[in-house]
This record gives C-alpha cells, structure tokens and sequence, in this order.
C-alpha cells in the first residue's frame, strides 16, 4: 500500500493506535469471578440472625427507594419501622413468605433493585422462623 | 479468557485496518472525496443501544434517559400511575466530540439490575462511513465502555454484590454498530456485542456475547419511528440454574417514537428493559412485554458547540 502523509490521516492513525492501546488497557483489568452458590440451611435452629442485619437488609431493597415507605404507594405493607415490619410479618406471614422468601419469591420488584440472593432469602425466613429476635 | 479478551481487541481493532485502507483510497488513490451519508440516525442512541452517530468535533451533548416503572403487572396499574410513580433507571451523561470520528464520555447512572451506583466511561469511534455512490455500502462505528458501581458490599460471599476487590465491581462493553441507510426514509443497524462483567451471581456468565438490531423509519423532517432488540447468547445450565430460582431472562426490546426540535432530539418509548447501560440490560433484563412489564422512558439530548 503506499505510504499517506497528509495530516488528517496522520491523526486518525495516531487516534486509532490510542483507542486500540486504551482498549487493551482497560481489558487488561479485566477478571472472572464467580459467586459462590448460596448454601440453603438445613435447619434454622444453628442460624443465627437478629433483626438489626434483617432490618438492614429491608431498608437496602424495600425502603431506601420510596417503596413500602409508610405513605404513598404501595400503602399496605408498611416497613418504615422495624415494628412495623414486624407487625406486617405478624399479620401477613403467607404473603411474605410467597413474596420474600419462598421459592418463586418476586420481591424485590423490577423497579432497580437486584433480587435478594437465595441465600438472604433463606436467612430471612430463618428469622422469621426464630421468632423474630432483636 | 485470554482468547476471548484476544477476540475483543481485534473486533475492535480490525474496521480499525480495514479503515486504514478505505481511507487510503479516499485521500491517496483517488483524490476525490466521495460524500459521506449522514444523519443515518438522529441521536447517538437508537434507544437502548447505540446508533453509528458519534458527535461532532468540539460538540457537548448533555443527555438524561429515564426508565419508569412496570406500566402493568404486579409492580404497576393504578397503584403506581403505570409505573410514572417509580423509576428504574436514570442516567445523566456528558458526552463530546475529540474529533468528528471519535466521542468520549462520562456517566452517573442509577442502575437496575444486580448492582447499582454506577460510573461509566465510554469512547465511540467511527471507522467507517456509508457513501453516497455505494463504494462503502455500511458505516461502521465500534463503542465500548467501562463501568464501575459504587454500592456498598454485601456481607454475603454467595451475593453478587459481595466485593473483595475493586476490580469486582467493574463490567465492560465492546461493540460494533454496523448501519445503512437506505434512501431518506429507513435507517438500519446490525449490533454485534460482548459484555464482560467481572463479578457474576452463582451459574451467571462472566462473558456475554449478544446480538442487536436496530431501525429509524422517517414519518416526517422532524419524527420518526425507532425501534432496537438485543439478543443476548446465555447458555442452557445458566438459564436452567435461574428458571429453578424463579429467573427467567428475556431479550430486550425497545419502540419509540423520536421528536427533532433545534438542537434538542427527544426520544419517548417503551422497553421491556429496566437498565440503561448496555452492561445490564443485555445480561440482565427479568421483564417482558407479555406480562405487563414494560415501561415509558425517555432519552433527551442537547448539544452545545464549545468548539467554535
């Protein structure tokens, strides 16, 4: 091929020579890695989970994102308070156990929050499970 | 990995070579510069993925995507004023032109998906041009980005969104957009993709390749029809693994209408994804239309010329 000196074609060889040398970089910190599979307790009674790490978990996916706030929609199940979340567990156990922690669980819904792990979900039914301890 | 990682780099970098050539013949050989087709798309997103556009030299483009909630289902109706209550995704970006050929930008993005707070650094890069006399038939335009989320650790090893490492909550995306337009009425776009995220759930993939398709259908000099889909290639154990977990994953599609106004290009549509960035809803989309899990969104571009 014969040789181009014009300018223009000296930069876009000079810019794609970057591109290709950022694009390696950037591969370059690339790694794989893969969550462990979550481990399913074969009995709540070793499993121990207190409502503080529970409640962390529901502010994180249930609360944080003007979901189940206590006012607005969906007005229902009201988590805006440990109590409160209490109570709804209380009142409502099939619900959430359909919802949160069975096995076809569909909270949290689409609306940006990751789905709880297997894991969370199993820890959270063992609370439930345990009575509810603080 | 290494082959795969291997394969990335040439998909970037061989329209790269064949670019060198073409544009040889351009200012070398012949002498005559052959007239570029432009404006096959009108913003540099069709609606979730990419158009072949990349910004002019100098240009900033200020642009806001917004994804509602699920219109009907479980997560929409009434309750939540079909889903205009909720928002999925939200992304604020600024883009800008290096050259005519190349953009490079910055994004915050909410995130949906298995993380969210994410930061994103993206470069685009025109290597080919569709001309008038049909001597290149296609443009080609490759894009790729880096993404990196800034949510809190899970406690949880088996968790996704467990971190031991930075390098854990990064993902990238390369891709090429290749387009034609034909006459002035339809624009069309093959998106060959790979995503890489470096940290996946149990029986996730870590590499990801998926196939998009897109198209602008012109009503008038200023609206047009858009539509993309995104085919991702997840293997039979992975989605077996999720089906048994209650996870089905789903191609996204995306249909919208898009509005020209001076200056401003204005995408309304409905997706069935509820991810912005390529790095979630080709992997990632749990929703489909057939339940009512789809959403109104926008994309809202403006473009301010610093370099003149």
């Amino acid at each position: 091929m014969q040789a181009h000196t014009t300018p223009t074609h000296k930069s876009m060889k000079r810019l794609l020579i970057n591109l290709i040398l950022l694009t390696g970089c950037g591969l370059a910190a690339c790694t794989s890695e893969q969550a462990p599979e979550p481990v399913t307790p074969s009995s709540c009674a070793s499993v121990d989970i207190k409502s503080a790490r529970v409640y962390t978990i529901v502010q994180e996916n249930c609360t944080n994102r003007s979901c189940h706030p206590g006012t607005g929609s969906p007005l229902i199940a009201d988590f805006s308070t440990l109590a409160r979340l209490k109570s709804y567990i209380t009142t409502n156990g099939a619900t959430w156990t359909l919802r949160v922690t069975g096995q076809n669980a569909d909270m949290p819904q689409s609306q940006s929050f990751p789905p709880l792990s297997r894991a969370t979900r199993d820890s959270i039914a063992c609370w439930v499970s345990n009575g509810m301890p603080d | 990995m290494l082959k795969l990682r291997m394969l990335s780099v040439l998909l970037l970098a061989a329209p790269a070579v064949m670019a060198q050539d073409n544009l040889g013949e351009m200012f070398g050989k012949d002498s005559v510069r052959r007239d570029p087709v432009i404006a096959t798309f009108k913003s540099t997103r069709i609606i979730n993925g990419q158009s072949n556009e990349t910004l002019s030299k100098g240009d900033l483009d200020f642009r806001v995507a917004h994804r509602f909630g699920d219109i009907g289902g479980s997560g929409g109706g009434s309750s939540t004023f079909f889903g205009l209550d909720n928002s999925t995704d939200i992304r604020i970006a600024f883009e800008y032109g290096i050259t005519d050929r190349l953009t490079a930008g910055i994004s915050r993005t909410k995130g949906s998906g298995n993380f969210s707070q994410m930061y994103e650094i993206l470069g685009k890069f025109k290597v080919l041009q569709q001309t008038m006399d049909n001597r290149i038939p296609v443009g080609v335009t490759v894009f790729g980005n880096a993404v990196v989320t800034g949510m809190k650790s899970s406690p949880e090893k088996s968790d996704v969104n467990y971190f031991d490492s930075f390098s854990s909550r990064m993902s990238y995306t390369a891709q090429a957009i290749i387009s034609r337009k034909f006459g002035d009425i339809i624009s069309l776009a093959v998106l060959p993709t790979y995503v890489h995220r470096n940290r996946v759930g149990y029986k996730d993939m870590n590499n990801m390749f998926a196939l998009g398709m897109g198209g602008r259908l012109r009503f008038s000099k200023r609206v047009a029809l858009v539509v993309d889909y995104f085919v991702p290639f997840r293997d039979e154990e992975s989605k077996d693994y999720y089906e048994t977990r209650g996870i089905k994953f789903y191609n996204s599609l995306g249909v919208g209408v898009e509005i020209e106004t001076g200056g401003h290009v204005f995408h309304m549509n409905f997706t069935n994804s509820t991810a912005v960035l390529e790095n979630q809803f080709i992997p990632e989309t749990v929703t489909t239309w057939t339940q009512g899990q789809f959403r109104w969104g926008f994309n809202i571009s403006r473009r301010f010329s610093l370099g003149k």
